[in-house]
């Protein structure tokens, strides 16, 4: 077994520490502060590009709040100004049907009172037109000319009551 | 048919003398310097870009990285980094010996007992090191059980004894063993094909799968002997 041949141990053993030892230095100064570097690195821009997403989706919400909060004071001050403007409306309706429903009683009186006047006119009318078609009349069947007035008259308003009674 | 153990020899390249010390540059060095140069070019090489998004290699030797890490995190805790360094060197030194073994012609040096047992002494004698100045006297504490009786003690402790001591040589047998019995498999089943003529077809299909069943075995085994250096530093640093 060529393992065991002590005459063989010395270069072996050389070797193995010039090369292992050289490899020790060449890793330890040379490849594994590189590979350190670009993994502590990546793993600074991944937590930076974390951060940075956080602070993007805060400012994001930050604005939607604005955003929400706008919309919400908009709806209400347009809610206002609708109940305020009913409300007018409902107040200058209630004045007008106020101002016409007392134009429309003055009409209403002031035509009853006409229609009133008309009436009590054209009663007395009649009366005295009855007394002078009664007076003509009596002239031209009896021919009785002066009659007294008063007993005309008082004639007439007996017989109107007997009318309408 | 040829020796199957034939490959395991070492052959000198460049005979070299420093000292009356043999330090000739032989096939086990050179692979051993392939493996090295390998990893460096692997980690540091692949990490030119510095890109944000990695591509295919820069994410390969990212994820050996967090391979590393997350391992030492687990099974050593935070007080596990500052032998960070040293326990990727390992894994990464061994597993590309393991998958360069692999490669027709190359040579394996991870099937040499003396090169996992030294790298197994080295992680023994630096853990235990590491517990000594960390905890001074209180560390050989770690060979009292807890909750055994007082006369068990006797028996209990030399059993502890033994049992840590035989940690490097468990910790570098099982790589140095799954290494040369998959190698010497390969090289049985290789001489099959050429000794059964047609019937080779058989130990041929053997030898496909036993290849990829080596490259499982060379990942399994660096990850083994990271996971014990792992799992022998955590009690080092943390005794029980």
């Amino acid at each position: 077994m060529p393992q065991l041949d002590i005459s063989f141990y010395p270069p072996q053993l050389v070797w193995l520490a010039i090369t292992f030892i050289l490899l020790y230095f060449a890793m330890a100064k040379l490849a594994l502060p590189k590979i350190s570097a670009v993994l502590e690195e990546r793993q600074d821009r991944i937590e930076n590009d974390l951060t940075k997403a956080e602070k993007f989706k805060n400012e994001a919400e930050e604005i939607l709040a604005t955003y929400e909060k706008t919309v919400a004071d908009a709806r209400s001050e347009a809610l206002g100004i609708i109940k305020q403007a009913s409300q007018e409306m409902a107040e200058e309706s209630t004045k007008r049907h106020a101002a016409l429903s007392a134009s429309l009683a003055e009409k209403a009186e002031a035509a009853e009172k006409q229609i009133a006047g008309a009436k009590s006119q054209a009663i007395s009318n009649i009366a005295s037109v009855a007394a002078e078609v009664a007076g003509d009349a009596t002239a031209k069947l009896i021919g009785v000319k002066d009659i007294d007035e008063g007993k005309l008259e008082a004639a007439l308003a007996d017989a109107m009551k007997e009318q309408k009674g | 048919m040829a020796d199957p153990l034939q490959q395991f020899q070492i052959n000198p390249i460049v005979p070299l003398e420093i000292a009356g010390i043999n330090v000739s540059l032989t096939n086990s060095s050179l692979a051993m310097i392939a493996a090295a140069a390998l990893v460096t070019a692997f980690m540091a090489g692949s990490m030119r870009g510095r890109a944000l998004v990695p591509g295919r290699w820069q994410s390969m030797a990212e994820i050996s990285y967090e391979f590393i890490a997350n391992m030492i995190r687990d099974n050593v805790g935070a007080e596990g980094r500052p032998f960070f360094p040293f326990v990727l060197t390992l894994f990464m030194f061994i597993l590309f010996g393991n998958l360069l073994g692999l490669l027709p012609y190359s040579f394996t040096f991870t099937s040499h007992i003396i090169v996992t047992f030294a790298l197994a002494l080295t992680v023994f004698i630096g853990v235990t090191i590491i517990g000594i100045v960390r905890h001074g006297l209180h560390f050989f504490s770690f060979f009292v059980p807890k909750g055994v009786p007082m006369a068990m003690m006797p028996l209990m402790v030399p059993i502890e004894i033994i049992s840590y001591l035989s940690r490097p040589v468990s910790l570098s047998i099982r790589l140095f063993a799954n290494m040369m019995a998959g190698h010497t498999m390969m090289k049985v089943f290789g001489g099959f094909v050429f000794i059964l003529g047609v019937f080779g077809v058989a130990p041929l299909i053997v030898n496909v799968a036993l290849t990829a069943f080596e490259v499982l075995v060379a990942f399994l085994q660096a990850y083994v002997f990271t996971v014990l250096t792992c799992l022998y530093l955590n009690d080092a640093v943390h005794l029980h």
